[in-house]
């Protein structure tokens, strides 16, 4: 749902130590992304969910929430209407 | 021959259509949701359904809907290991016509998916499917076949 602002890539590698770190990295190579996954003040957008392997990192410590290698980030956004 | 119809047609089975239309009598007097699976040819979907996944709507509304984020993230994962992908969504409308709703269009998550509404207004459900692209709504034909 969030492939065409990465190049149509399904899963792309990043590095760091938390998930904001993650997506620094991501928006750096995919400028296009930058306003889908954080909000103008800079913390997780809220139509997006955001899991690190099962867990919903909102529930967790939002973008400070740890990551190590071989972790798993699913960026979802929100599916809804009315 | 041109048709007032977008592509692709929804090729849902007997057994999914029935899924479907089961799940939303079940969340009423909610709206319900849910996700639909299959293959994609040259990044969109064929419109062929392999797989319906019955969701939660986390707003838990008769007016709106959103679909629980771990039932779409589960229902990502099984789409992917089956080799297809997530291809739309569908909702119910309790008391409106199978037409996708202002806040429908302006919410459409993925210009490549398919849009289903379940109409429960009158005594039969009425079950329609639409693309959603830019804000303009062009309805896809529904085929439900025996397989």
């Amino acid at each position: 749902m969030l492939r065409p602002h990465a190049e149509g890539a399904a899963t792309v590698g990043a590095e760091g130590a938390t998930v904001g770190e993650v997506f620094a990295e991501l928006t750096a190579r995919y400028p296009g992304l930058a306003g889908q996954l954080t909000d103008a003040g800079g913390g997780l957008h809220k139509f997006v969910n955001v899991y690190r392997n099962d867990d919903d990192i909102r529930y967790l410590e939002q973008l400070d929430t740890k990551v190590e290698s071989g972790d798993v980030i699913s960026i979802l956004p929100a599916v809804a209407g009315g | 021959m041109s048709s007032r119809f977008a592509e692709p047609a929804l090729r849902l089975s007997e057994r999914q259509y029935q899924q479907i239309v089961a799940h939303c009598y079940d969340g009423l007097p909610d709206e319900a949701c849910g996700l639909l699976g299959g293959p994609m040819r040259d990044g969109a979907p064929t419109g062929y359904v392999t797989r319906v996944y019955p969701c939660r709507n986390a707003d838990a509304s008769a007016r709106t809907y959103t679909v629980d984020s771990r039932d779409l993230l589960h229902a990502m994962r099984d789409a992917e290991a089956s080799g297809g992908e997530l291809i739309g969504v569908w909702h119910s409308h309790t008391h409106t016509d199978a037409y996708p709703s202002d806040t429908d269009v302006r919410q459409a998550v993925d210009p490549a998916w398919v849009y289903v509404l379940v109409s429960l207004k009158d005594g039969e459900p009425v079950l329609r499917s639409y693309r959603i692209r830019e804000g303009t709504i062009r309805e896809t034909k529904v085929v439900v076949e025996r397989r």
